[in-house]
């Protein structure tokens, strides 16, 4: 038996070439704990990346190192090529808007987006032709004269962004910066930080725990664990081919088929799950490796005539939870097989939906995505 | 859930009683008095400004302005030395910070008359400072001007009230969100910049109150400069207290007193005004 991990090859390489910021085995430890742990990693120019993870992984820790404001033990992090280790801040090409804004209380909006330009010996008149300018792009004119504690959050916020980009940086960093928004106008802000990443074409490294947002806002999304890079990739790549479970889950729900690979063939790997024999693609993998198949909710077909069709199985509804547009419905199928899917809530199926029903479900080979199974049920065979 | 106004006012009694009674009273009181005269040590009502008139001698003026001056140095030294300390006590200091904290409000727990009386052993002519000067052979005589003099009186009053100007600046210090210091040197600023430019003006309102809670009693102190400042350094409060205790001047005293509260009062309400930072909920 081999070693499952580390055979998988991390998908959506980041090409070097047009990176921007490279990060170079970056470790960095607060005490005993270790926040970074040998992190090498290249963001290219001009996107949007989101580094993805829980609370304590590491994420915030990266970006305040990429804006200068800790320094890595050791490694090296190269902002256009130049490694920026002992640069101060106004040396770099980074600007940092913080989580709960930082804007200065006892200034006006107009004086905290001056500030960075004050600090760069700028005539006064540039200074203040840049800071309207600055201040009618993010639509917060009229409140020049403002102090922040006059402000909504959402305007707190575009202030906070316009005192960042006034200085025109090559990256914004931005620290969960829509943690404090209500859903609302969280939902608008995204939308609003898109469309200023597009049209000031700056590189933005975006922090978030929060997977929809990543998934939403990110050209890249690198999701991160523990202080390690889990995954990096497009949105697509990481929601569709996870490298691993922990990847999988964090950024949505998975119904998962323990399995051992029997045959490759060309339409991907047959697999011998306890619910029966699936066909489901993947990375390199070989016969005899013990896996993980996994499905998405919305991608499991519901048929409610039984077919005996490849890659289906006959399952009950356990449960079904209406949640406006769509259904979550829980079924079990052969061998205590659970599988989770969504299917909308207006579609002809959903009248099939009645708990204690049995339907028959089709996993389709391109949506069954096969992950190795997790390392620790595997370590006694491991050995070489 | 709305409160009616009426339901308030049986609340606010015990309160506004006390403050009648121990405060407005007292004060209408030595208003009244102030225009009375004294005559065979009894008060004669009547109405008069010359207890007034009587303060714009050159002695009288001259203990008002000395009062006040003492006052503002005191203030001003307090600062100085206070800032530093409640600075590197609230952005600096972590582990030992509460034993610091301790060390510093320690001294207020003895009486202010034995810290007087020990700044009198400590500056007197065979006092630590002359053995010490002595024995380091920059003087053979004594220092006389150490003890009974403006120096002696400031120097034991900054001790005295120092206290009360860290306090109140390591409080505003100590909640002073590091982030914007941070988003300040992101910004491109120094650390001396982010200091002027940041810390500084947020700690106003610290500053302020610290100011306030130093001027005021030094202003209206007795105790010190009666030990330290003797005869020559006449200080208000020891006019006052000789006005009512040793000549029965309870008129003229009053017109003293009420002249030293509206001084502090004016000066209080401009330290306000500089300690409201605009933006500051």
């Amino acid at each position: 038996m081999t070693i499952l991990a580390g055979k998988i090859e991390p998908m959506g390489t980041m090409t070097a070439e047009h990176s921007l910021i490279e990060i170079d085995r970056v470790r960095k430890s607060f005490g005993a704990h270790t926040a970074i742990d040998n992190v090498s990693l290249a963001l290219g120019e001009g996107h949007f990346v989101t580094l993805l993870g829980p609370s304590g992984c590491g994420k915030t820790t990266l970006l305040r190192m990429i804006g200068g404001l800790e320094t890595p033990n050791s490694g090296s992090i190269r902002i256009a090529g130049t490694p920026v280790e002992s640069f101060s801040p106004i040396d770099r090409p980074t600007r940092m808007v913080f989580q709960s804004y930082a804007l200065f209380p006892h200034m006006t909006v107009e004086k905290n987006v001056a500030y960075g330009l004050q600090r760069r010996r700028i005539p006064d008149a540039e200074i203040k032709a840049k800071v309207a300018a600055q201040l009618d792009v993010v639509g917060l004119s009229e409140k020049a004269k403002s102090y922040p504690s006059e402000l909504s959050g959402g305007q707190q916020q575009r202030v906070a962004l316009a005192r960042a980009l006034v200085t025109k940086p090559r990256v914004l960093l931005l620290d969960e910066p829509l943690a404090a928004l209500d859903l609302k106008l969280r939902q608008r802000m995204q939308a609003e930080l898109k469309s200023l990443q597009r049209s000031a074409a700056i590189t933005f490294v975006y922090v978030t725990h929060d997977q929809h947002e990543a998934l939403g806002l990110s050209d890249r999304v690198v999701v991160m664990e523990k202080g390690r890079v889990a995954q990096r990739g497009t949105p697509a790549e990481i929601y569709h081919r996870p490298a691993n479970r922990y990847v999988a889950e964090f950024v949505g729900d998975i119904s998962i088929l323990d399995g051992t690979v029997r045959t490759i063939e060309d339409g991907g790997a047959r697999i011998e799950t306890p619910a029966g024999m699936f066909v489901a693609s993947g990375p390199t993998v070989r016969s005899g490796d013990k896996v993980h198949a996994i499905i998405r909710p919305e991608s499991v077909r519901v048929a409610v005539a039984s077919g005996d069709g490849a890659n289906t199985l006959r399952a009950t509804v356990e449960s079904a939870t209406f949640r406006g547009a769509d259904m979550l419905v829980e079924f079990r199928g052969p061998a205590d097989v659970r599988i989770q899917t969504s299917i909308s809530s207006t579609a002809p199926e959903a009248a099939a939906i009645i708990p204690g029903h049995t339907i028959t479900l089709e996993l389709p080979a391109t949506a069954l995505w096969l992950i190795p199974a997790e390392r620790n049920s595997n370590a006694s065979e491991s050995s070489p | 859930m709305r409160t009616g106004r009426s339901s308030i006012v049986p609340l606010l009694t015990p309160a506004t009683a006390w403050f009648g009674l121990f405060f407005a009273l007292p004060i209408a009181a030595m208003l009244v008095v102030s225009f009375w005269v004294v005559a065979n040590y009894q008060l004669v009502p009547t109405f008069t400004l010359t207890n007034y008139t009587k303060l714009a001698q050159p002695l009288y003026l001259s203990i008002i302005v000395r009062t006040f001056a003492i006052a503002t140095i005191v203030t001003i030294l307090a600062a100085l030395v206070g800032y530093p300390v409640a600075y590197y006590l609230a952005r600096r200091l972590k582990r030992l910070r509460v034993f610091v904290l301790t060390l510093i409000v320690l001294p207020l727990w003895t009486s202010y008359l034995v810290r007087s009386f020990a700044w009198m052993l400590v500056l007197g002519t065979s006092g630590a400072f002359n053995w010490f000067l002595q024995g380091i052979g920059v003087t053979d005589q004594p220092v006389r001007w150490f003890l009974y003099t403006e120096f002696a009186v400031i120097i034991a009053l900054v001790h005295i009230y120092l206290p009360f100007f860290i306090l109140p600046v390591f409080a505003v210090l100590d909640k002073l969100d590091d982030r914007l210091l941070e988003a300040s040197s992101d910004l491109g600023a120094s650390p001396w910049t982010s200091f002027w430019t940041v810390t500084l003006p947020l700690s106003r309102p610290g500053i302020s109150t610290g100011c306030l809670l130093v001027f005021i009693p030094a202003a209206g102190s007795y105790v010190s400069p009666e030990l330290l400042g003797g005869p020559s350094v006449l200080m208000i409060g020891s006019v006052i207290a000789q006005q009512f205790g040793l000549v029965f001047e309870y008129a003229f005293g009053s017109a003293l007193a009420l002249t030293l509260m509206t001084g502090i009062l004016i000066v209080a309400l401009g330290l306000l005004r500089i300690g409201k930072v605009q933006g500051l909920k």
